[in-house]
């Protein structure tokens, strides 16, 4: 397989505005390092918090996927390895970010839990749309936040669990696995083909 | 004269979209040609009050779109179909017209009326309660030039009105432009010089920001009497004013 | 102008959350606390807490709304219409904004309907709920202005999650550093939840929290216009009008903000006390006829309440039961957890809802451990502050009510030991040793190797 051109790469994520994406998930990894004081601790509020704040990136990354061009960009051949170079540079760019943003705080719960948001977010802009692929990571984490204000924490409310928690890890890591599989094979569904 | 345009000026940036423009026009159908990049959209954007001018003096149906009292009087009395048309996909077609009806500050009790007849106008009857998103490129096409007419405008802006229209439906297209034409002010931009010859009662040329010849299209044939390239009568008379222009 | 509004109503896309909000609330606490006891100020606080939920969809419904024109390439057909653009765009707003309104009293409507027929005393109390519906009008109106300002694909997303993150923020900078301003949170309970019964409701923070949520729809508002300042000078007056009295409002919230005092009835703000709110209310507690009853109030007097805490206090007491100096009472008090007080001798008990027949584990360690340690305290000393001897013996009284002593720390192996050794002695013995020893124990003069 030859590499793809960098020009060609960069343009790609100039149009899917990647520097805006990028300042807005520099922005999030600052506000969470601002929060620190007080997102730690027991309580609801100290561990939804977090949470929150991950989805915002999810939510960012998700929503770059949507492509200006539809279906002229669908009819070439290096479209999906540049959604998957897109999609892959971002996470690994906000794991960094937020995992250096909690530092101190368990780094590697929200990296697994950037990892698992990022996923559902990427599969719901396959199957809705890019800039509403929030939705369904957003409602997660307010169910998790009730959860975690019942103390019912559970495998339903992964996000909420340490990160010794081996099988919260695999969860999170098999959404982001299917989420990055489905936009790289079909892309976002408002810039899908057009059917005939 | 219900459009009357001196020394109009508009710039992007470095660009001179439009350097200079004199019109006056009156009722009737005034054909808008030109090559890509002439300033043509730029044109029709600041006669719809959407983009205002750098410098110069415009007055639209006696009124200075400069003042927004004026401007407001203008836009009620104004039909505006952009270059590229963009839409709410959920709406039908119905509630498309409807909307702009209402944004066009009609009286209420008028708008069913009117917007049944201008649906009816642009042959999309059938399909009123149709959505939007369910549209062929030239049933939207339609729907676009419906809301620009649903006001019976006094001054109606056509930015390339038979993009996507079959030939049939562009000869229907024609004599409602004629149709209209004969009491009101229609400016029709477009590529398509056989649209101008079939419909329009005055021609204006631009190139680069300029306009390069204003007449009838008569007028214009005879300029490409034995000059220029073309393989009709009108294609020759653009092309050679446009030769002449840039030598 | 009702045209308008007719044609969004029936496309505004804000119907479509609705069905998974109301699947949120079910599966959140909200829905679950629907059993008695039902107090009515605790239920009405659970009704303006919802904007955690509902507020960052209302921003987010709003804000796509508000970049449709964007969106859709549609801003330059709009500018050649002569309808007001503000006004055009409000409109699409507020049919947004009513779907979300709608849906918050019907919430409120059914949880308060259901309220109702599970309460035993007390009417509803308004001030949370209109703080709440306000609350959700300011992130919608937020949502609106982000939508409008900042055209692209982000600003959704960005309304949503940062609607969220101000309010858990606020919240958390409240509980974790009792910082001021978190008092604004729509989440930071209105009334004192310990004294909820006992005592007036005073509705000073609601009252603050209107008044802060005001300003901001404001300056949201003002925002907006202010995006469409150059197509009209009525506009562009409206716009600047809105952001000094938004400006205004807020600025004069948080000045009052910070003059308010957090108390065990609740919070007080001076502008707004009226000094008759916060009087004690009188009465009927209503007791169990147990070896050592328990009185509630009668606004817990729902469900299983009663025979619970009844049975658990009798449960964990009883070996101590008829010593003198023991209670020959235990009853709900507003106050803080504090030891054995008054004569006749009164075990004071912190007033919690238990849902259910039985409390969740989390919380009931921490309760068994402030019954037990309660009885060996000093009056008007909280139990945290027990000495080693008396959580020596607190333990022994969780042990042999088959409790688990996790929740009195901290335990070193003295403690564990003088559990055990007491334990081990006769009921007899164990009661004559409580009898001589008891006041030195809650004086604090003994260790636990004073203890047989």
């Amino acid at each position: 397989m030859n590499p793809l051109p960098t020009r060609l790469v960069w343009l790609h994520l100039r149009s899917r505005h990647a520097p805006l994406a990028t300042a807005l998930i520099i922005a999030i990894a600052a506000v969470l390092r601002l929060m620190q004081p007080w997102a730690v601790g027991p309580g609801p509020f100290a561990g939804t918090l977090p949470l929150a704040l991950a989805t915002g990136a999810a939510a960012i990354i998700a929503a770059s996927t949507q492509s200006p061009f539809a279906d002229p960009e669908h009819a070439t051949w290096p479209a999906p390895r540049l959604r998957l170079i897109q999609v892959a540079a971002f996470v690994l760019a906000a794991a960094g970010l937020l995992a250096l943003a909690r530092l101190g705080h368990d780094p590697l719960a929200a990296i697994r839990n950037l990892a698992g948001l990022t996923g559902l977010a990427l599969i719901t802009a396959t199957l809705i749309s890019a800039p509403l692929a929030w939705i369904t990571p957003l409602a997660y984490v307010l169910y998790c936040g009730a959860m975690i204000d019942a103390q019912a924490v559970s495998l339903w409310s992964w996000p909420a669990l340490p990160s010794a928690n081996h099988t919260a890890t695999v969860i999170a890591l098999v959404l982001l696995g299917t989420g990055i599989t489905a936009i790289t094979r079909f892309g976002a569904r408002d810039s899908q083909p057009t059917p005939t | 004269m219900n459009v009357e345009v001196r020394g109009l000026v508009r710039t992007f940036r470095r660009t001179r979209a439009v350097a200079g423009v004199d019109l006056s026009i009156g009722p009737g159908v005034f054909g808008l040609l030109g090559p890509n990049g002439a300033g043509k959209t730029t044109l029709l954007r600041t006669l719809a009050t959407v983009s205002r001018p750098d410098s110069g003096a415009v007055t639209l149906l006696g009124r200075d779109p400069a003042d927004h009292r004026q401007r407001r009087e203008i836009r009620r009395r104004l039909g505006y179909l952009p270059q590229t048309l963009s839409y709410y996909p959920a709406f039908t077609v119905a509630e498309f017209v409807e909307y702009f009806a209402l944004l066009k500050e009609m009286p209420r009790e008028q708008v069913p009326g009117a917007v049944a007849r201008a649906i009816d106008r642009v042959g999309l009857a059938g399909r009123a309660r149709s959505r939007l998103r369910t549209l062929s490129g030239g049933m939207l096409r339609r729907a676009g030039i419906a809301q620009a007419i649903v006001n019976d405008p006094q001054l109606l802006l056509l930015d390339e009105p038979t993009a996507g229209l079959d030939p049939e439906q562009r000869v229907e297209f024609r004599a409602l432009l004629r149709e209209i034409g004969t009491r009101s002010t229609v400016v029709v931009s477009t590529h398509l010089v056989e649209d101008v010859g079939a419909a329009c009662t005055q021609v204006a040329l631009m190139l680069a920001g300029r306009v390069v010849f204003t007449g009838t299209p008569g007028e214009l044939v005879a300029r490409g009497v034995g000059h220029g390239a073309g393989d009709a009568p009108l294609e020759r008379g653009y092309s050679a004013i446009l030769a002449g222009a840039r030598s | 102008m009702t045209g308008l509004l007719r044609i969004e109503a029936r496309r505004n896309p804000a119907p479509l959350v609705l069905p998974l909000l109301a699947l949120l609330l079910w599966l959140t606490p909200l829905a679950q606390n629907t059993r008695p006891v039902a107090l009515w100020l605790d239920r009405s606080v659970d009704v303006g807490a919802s904007v955690e939920l509902l507020g960052p969809f209302a921003a987010a419904a709003a804000a796509w709304t508000a970049s449709r024109d964007h969106r859709r390439k549609m801003t330059d057909l709009l500018a050649s219409t002569p309808r007001n653009p503000y006004a055009r765009t409000l409109a699409a707003w507020l049919v947004s904004l009513g779907w979300m309104v709608a849906f918050y009293v019907a919430l409120a409507a059914v949880y308060l309907s259901i309220t109702a027929t599970q309460a035993t005393w007390g009417g509803p109390q308004w001030w949370p709920v209109i703080a709440g519906l306000v609350a959700l009008i300011m992130c919608s109106a937020g949502g609106f202005a982000l939508g409008l300002l900042l055209r692209t694909r982000f600003a959704t997303p960005l309304a949503a999650v940062g609607t969220l993150a101000v309010i858990m923020g606020l919240m958390s900078m409240a509980v974790n550093s009792n910082a001021a301003i978190g008092l604004l949170s729509p989440l930071y309970p209105a009334f004192g939840l310990n004294a909820l019964v006992f005592y007036a409701p005073q509705p000073d923070l609601s009252i603050l929290k209107i008044v802060c949520y005001v300003g901001v729809l404001g300056l949201a508002l003002g925002l907006a216009a202010w995006h469409f300042r150059a197509d009209r000078p009525s506009v562009r007056r409206a716009g600047a009008a809105l952001l000094a009295a938004g400006l205004a409002v807020t600025a004069t919230a948080a000045g009052l903000d910070a003059t308010a005092r957090v108390g065990n009835h609740g919070v007080t703000v001076p502008a707004f006390h009226n000094a008759a709110a916060g009087h004690a209310v009188p009465y009927t507690p209503v007791c169990s006829h147990t070896r050592l009853p328990v009185c509630v109030h009668p606004a817990y007097d729902g469900g299983s309440e009663l025979a619970v805490l009844s049975s658990l206090i009798n449960k964990i007491a009883g070996p101590v039961l008829g010593v003198p100096g023991m209670p020959v009472r235990a009853e709900q008090a507003p106050a803080a957890p504090s030891g054995v007080q008054g004569d006749p001798p009164v075990l004071p008990i912190q007033p919690f809802i238990i849902q259910g027949t039985s409390l969740p584990p989390a919380p009931a360690e921490s309760i068994d451990a402030d019954i037990a340690l309660s009885l060996f305290v000093p009056a008007h000393v909280d139990p945290e502050h027990a000495t080693p001897a008396q959580r020596g013996l607190a333990v022994y009284l969780l042990r042999q009510a088959h409790d688990n002593p996790s929740g009195v720390w901290p335990l070193d192996q003295a403690i564990t030991a003088a559990a055990a050794r007491f334990a081990a002695l006769a009921p007899a013995a164990r009661t004559a040793w409580l009898t001589t020893h008891l006041a030195a124990l809650r004086a604090g003069s003994l260790t636990p190797q004073d203890i047989p």
